[in-house]
């Protein structure tokens, strides 16, 4: 029996699975895709996606900030936009920034002292910190082409008390 | 302006002005303007440039900031002021470094090398931030 390899809501497929697994894949992703464009559900329609190619044409060259920024990458563009697309459908839409080392920024900000921000390098790491309350959250998780369960938890935790 | 105690040390209770370039470090949301970790994070340098409030006039400060995004070319959104003591409750300091365009030119300095510690700590300093607006030169 061939083993259904499906990674939950992502349609990503691991190596191995089988045509017709292929074929249930490509629908799910296509039914993701056009989800994306749901208001209430999809970072597309939310305007993240449009956010996120402004910032990136504003940050790619180099010293975008004034104080000698190196450009952001095409990479990081690129993984931040399939980040975006992998979050949970229904996610609310985050910031847009971008850091001097070049890395792309998300944040998801309730208060002061309730905030998330994600750092996407070029090479995929994603760096986070987040402030709840008194306590406080950082590290650093690989985007493999699936939203870090502990970054979908924290997003979950700043924006509801 | 004064030179008066450009290069003297920090004292806790300094005003320290971080000039803001970058429109995006801005939450521009929030009722209250308020800035982003992003504007603190500090590369390519190992240290992040701030300027001393001291013995300036509100004028004069915005003249600084004025002057450095003329030099690179920049457009100066505002500045986000922070006390030297909250630097500091971060494990950070703050080191005088007078520049020739800016004797109230100071470093704060101290960082982790790795960046999600880097990005915490900008959490930290941003939310003890208070943004101010570019004010219009006369």
């Amino acid at each position: 029996m061939t083993t259904l390899a499906l990674y939950p809501f992502s349609g990503r497929l691991s190596s191995g699975a089988s045509e017709t697994a292929r074929v249930i894949a490509d629908g799910i992703a296509q039914w993701r895709s056009r989800l994306q464009d749901s208001y209430a559900l999809g970072q597309r329609a939310k305007g993240s996606l449009t956010e996120l190619c402004q910032v990136f044409d504003d940050c790619r060259h180099a010293n975008w900030d004034g104080y000698g920024a190196r450009p952001v990458a095409e990479s990081a563009f690129r993984l931040a936009s399939q980040f975006l697309e992998a979050l949970p459908l229904g996610t609310p839409a985050p910031s847009v920034g971008a850091e001097p080392d070049g890395h792309l920024t998300l944040e998801w900000h309730r208060s002061p002292r309730r905030t998330l921000s994600l750092s996407m390098s070029p090479e995929g790491d994603l760096h986070y910190a987040a402030l709840l309350g008194t306590s406080k959250r950082y590290g650093t998780e690989p985007f493999c082409g699936e939203a870090p369960p502990v970054i979908v938890d924290l997003i979950g935790r700043v924006l509801t008390a | 302006m004064s030179d008066e105690g450009a290069g003297s040390p920090v004292t806790d209770d300094e005003q320290l002005a971080r000039f803001i370039f970058f429109r995006k470090w801005i939450r521009h949301a929030a009722p209250d303007q308020t800035v982003k970790p992003d504007a603190f994070i500090p590369h390519p340098y190992p240290d992040l440039s701030v300027t001393r409030h001291k013995h300036l006039s509100e004028q004069e400060r915005w003249r600084i900031g004025q002057g450095i995004a003329d030099a690179r070319p920049a457009t100066l959104y505002g500045r986000a002021d922070i006390r030297a003591a909250e630097v500091r409750r971060q494990s950070l300091d703050v080191a005088p470094r007078p520049a020739a365009n800016n004797p109230n030119h100071a470093d704060v300095i101290g960082w982790p090398a790795d960046k999600p510690a880097q990005k915490m700590i900008a959490q930290e300093l941003a939310t003890q931030a208070n943004f101010v607006r570019k004010a219009l030169l006369t």
